[in-house]
């Protein structure tokens, strides 16, 4: 199989926190949440309050992995105007002042099925995305959209959840790159959390079969859940509390305060200093 | 599929439960694209015109879906001859 030549910002920070030894921060927003200048603005601003990558949610009406918190935040993403070409252009307009920090666009295939598979890979890799996630393609639909993401340097990140047994394991990492997202619950987003012994077994068995990072997300809210998983694993993924902050920095019309990109940076600058604070128990 | 030029998907509507879905299934899109098959719509009063008619003259009440269906029978049987058969 072919594979073309990444843009390598996801190999180069993952090379570059292992020489610090310590994992990786990786705070999520959905695109256009609430609207796109505001999101924009939170978004260069993630750098600077410790993102060491980040995953940007492309809103889609059928999100069967998402949970209330990233729903609420889809539906105010689609009513501030969230289009893929949109949120390409914000990819471009952020890569103006960052050229290191690896951006990761999660979301569903339809929206790039309609926007055209080879015109969405030429767009988003010259917009600067590093990455994919699409949650609703799994390997036996590789032809789709994974190979040829490959082909065109753009890394496809795969899901393994609790229920990928070792059975299944070899299938989902088989053309997974860049690294590996482990859902630390079987379920939506943002519910249940996961212990740490547990998240420390399964991050153990994935990187028996595997050497990419292995990154976990998933239920972790806190600073202090994201310091516990940042000690088993390569990465930690905050979402469902980020938007959250969103949501609780509103007018009751829906419009963004002017405290609001502060208050989610804030929280952003606590959960990165829970991933920095963590001492690592690696899991080789 | 109902769907917007950004491949979000559109609500659907319609007065039976079973319809109200926004996509056609891969059977059903095959016998239409092969032509093997002709689809009609049905507008929600039409069905429930039906549904009455049905109930009172047969003693037969069908369920919202097949009304729909019935519907289009009322509009076609007055075209065909008296004695004819779907499968002549």
């Amino acid at each position: 199989m072919s594979r073309g030549t990444t843009s390598g910002r996801i190999e180069a920070r993952f090379a570059a926190l292992r020489e610090e030894g310590r994992a990786a921060f990786v705070p999520f927003i959905m695109a256009a949440d609430p609207d796109y200048p505001t999101s924009s603005e939170i978004l260069k601003g993630l750098p600077a309050a410790g993102a060491d990558l980040i995953e940007i949610g492309v809103m889609y009406s059928d999100p069967m992995a998402d949970g209330p918190a990233i729903q609420a935040a889809g539906l105010r993403a689609k009513a501030g105007g969230a289009r893929l070409s949109r949120t390409l252009e914000m990819v471009r307009d952020f890569r103006q002042n960052d050229d290191t920090t690896p951006i990761i666009l999660m979301g569903y295939y339809n929206p790039i099925y309609i926007y055209g598979v080879e015109k969405f890979l030429d767009d988003a890799r010259a917009a600067g995305v590093d990455g994919l996630i699409v949650v609703d393609l799994p390997p036996e639909e590789d032809s789709e959209l994974c190979l040829p993401a490959l082909d065109a340097g753009m890394h496809f990140i795969r899901l393994a959840t609790p229920t990928t047994d070792d059975d299944r394991i070899p299938a989902v990492l088989a053309n997974t790159s860049g690294f590996v997202y482990y859902v630390a619950v079987a379920g939506i987003t943002g519910t249940k959390s996961a212990d740490t012994s547990t998240i420390h077994a399964a991050v153990t068995r994935l990187k028996s079969h595997t050497d990419l990072p292995v990154a976990v997300g998933f239920g972790i809210k806190t600073p202090d859940q994201a310091r516990n998983v940042a000690e088993v694993a390569d990465a930690a993924v905050v979402g469902s509390a980020i938007v959250q902050t969103i949501a609780d920095n509103l007018t009751p019309d829906g419009n963004a305060t002017p405290e609001l990109v502060e208050k989610v940076l804030d929280f952003t600058r606590q959960l990165s200093g829970g991933v920095q604070g963590a001492s690592r128990q690696a899991a080789e | 599929m109902l769907q917007d030029d950004d491949g979000q998907i559109l609500d659907a509507h319609s007065i039976s439960a079973g319809l109200d879905y926004p996509g056609i299934g891969p059977e059903h899109s095959w016998l239409n694209d092969s032509g093997r098959v002709e689809y009609v719509s049905v507008r929600d009063d039409e069905a429930l015109d039906s549904f009455q008619l049905c109930s009172r003259l047969e003693g037969i009440i069908p369920a919202l879906e097949p009304s729909h269906a019935l519907a289009h029978v009322g509009k076609i049987a007055p075209k065909l001859p008296a004695r004819s058969s779907c499968w002549s």
